[in-house]
């Protein structure tokens, strides 16, 4: 379909907060929850929210885990979720550069 | 979807839209950029710890290899069958690969190159290089030296690699960053299967002449090919590109590798048994790891 490149834009991660989350998940990696708080340098309740919508898309994975006696909660992203954020990123692409609309 | 997401789409359709998305994706490289260094730090740790134990492990195999405990000291064992060059060429050339290779799997993580972690790692490889020298003038001269000092010495060549290595896995823990499995596995590159192949096959010669009592002819050509590693370091045919390339199962290969070379270099200074089968069938198992490893497949991470 003809259109500008925002219909591409996926609207699980149109908030700052998600996209940085499966920006981070991105490269194969697997994310401790508590990290990832610091990398994005946000806190507890707002990632549990974005994880929690992300998880319902179905983009990401949480597996509960233990670092020695450590309770510890990973994230991975799954291939759904990586190929949404290629499209998303794509767009968002098109959008920064300019672009007409698509074809 | 929340009011929240319906205003970040109108923003795209409005003037700002452009300014917008790019803040969004530059937001999105600096965090992929910082998880990539949280990963970087992980394989640091590894290729520390990994050095290090190879040092201690050459410190003591230069001390079994070479020397006899007696009350009034450490001495070298007189009457050696084979020549002792040939032993510490045998402890060397693994550690001065092993050496080559950390070096081409630091290169590749830019991220842990910081002009504070390259001086500090200088200084501690130096501090190790240094007490190794020690430990192989002795073993070379001759000179008798008390238990005590002794220990000392491969202590202190161990001491400062381990500490960074310990520093960088407590680091690397606390990150909470991790790879996941890789999901594709492919083939060696040719000119990597070929130079892994040859390296197993170098290694393997090593030691399987190793124990006899004249490999001059030998022990020039290797040390004509380790010119050739070094004069290549960089190049597609590198130890740089293996260690680019390698997967687990190469490495582990190699650690195989290098550890029975420094078990076959005390065993073949000790024993009573015929040094030139010892030597062969050690040669052969010392080969045989990189060789096999050089036909299996490596994982690839998704750029």
């Amino acid at each position: 379909m003809a259109g500008h490149p925002r219909h591409d834009l996926d609207d699980a991660l149109l908030t700052p907060l998600r996209f940085s989350v499966m920006a981070a998940l991105r490269s194969d990696v697997e994310i401790d929850f508590s990290s990832l708080r610091d990398l994005l340098e946000t806190d507890d309740s707002a990632l549990s929210k974005a994880i929690s919508t992300l998880k319902t898309a179905g983009y990401l994975v949480v597996r509960k885990g233990y670092v020695g006696n450590r309770p510890r909660t990973w994230l991975t992203a799954t291939p759904a979720g990586s190929a949404a954020l290629k499209i998303h990123i794509a767009a968002l692409q098109a959008i920064a550069a300019g672009m007409a609309p698509t074809a | 979807m929340s009011d929240q997401s319906e205003d970040t789409r109108d923003a795209m359709t409005v003037s700002g839209a452009t300014a917008h998305a790019r803040s969004l994706l530059k937001a999105g490289d600096d965090i992929g950029v910082r998880v990539g260094e949280a990963i970087d730090a992980r394989t640091r740790a590894v290729a520390e710890t990994w050095m290090a134990v190879a040092t201690l492990t050459c410190a003591l195999t230069l001390i079994l290899s070479s020397a006899s405990v007696a009350a009034e000291g450490w001495t070298v064992s007189p009457g050696l069958e084979i020549p002792r060059l040939n032993i510490i060429h045998l402890l060397l050339v693994p550690f001065f690969v092993a050496s080559m290779l950390e070096m081409g799997l630091r290169d590749q993580l830019p991220a842990v190159h910081t002009r504070e972690t390259r001086r500090h790692g200088r200084l501690v490889s130096a501090a190790s290089a240094l007490a190794l020298v020690v430990l192989l003038g002795l073993s070379l001269f001759a000179y008798p030296i008390s238990m005590p000092i002794l220990v000392g010495i491969v202590a202190l060549a161990a001491l400062p690699l381990s500490t960074l290595a310990l520093r960088s896995a407590l680091l690397a823990r606390a990150a909470g960053v991790r790879r996941s499995a890789a999901t594709t596995l492919a083939p060696l590159s040719l000119n990597v299967r070929i130079v892994t192949f040859v390296l197993g096959a170098w290694l393997g010669a090593l030691g399987a002449t190793a124990g006899l009592s004249s490999s001059s002819p030998w022990s020039i050509a290797s040390a004509s090919l380790l010119l050739a590693i070094l004069a290549t370091r960089d190049s597609r045919w590198g130890l740089s590109r293996l260690a680019q390339e390698w997967g687990r199962t190469q490495w582990i290969a190699f650690g195989c590798s290098f550890l029975l070379l420094n078990g076959l270099a005390a065993v073949l200074a000790r024993t009573d048994w015929d040094l030139t089968i010892v030597g062969f069938v050690g040669g052969l198992c010392v080969a045989a790891p990189l060789i096999v490893a050089s036909f299996r497949p490596a994982p690839i991470w998704e750029a």
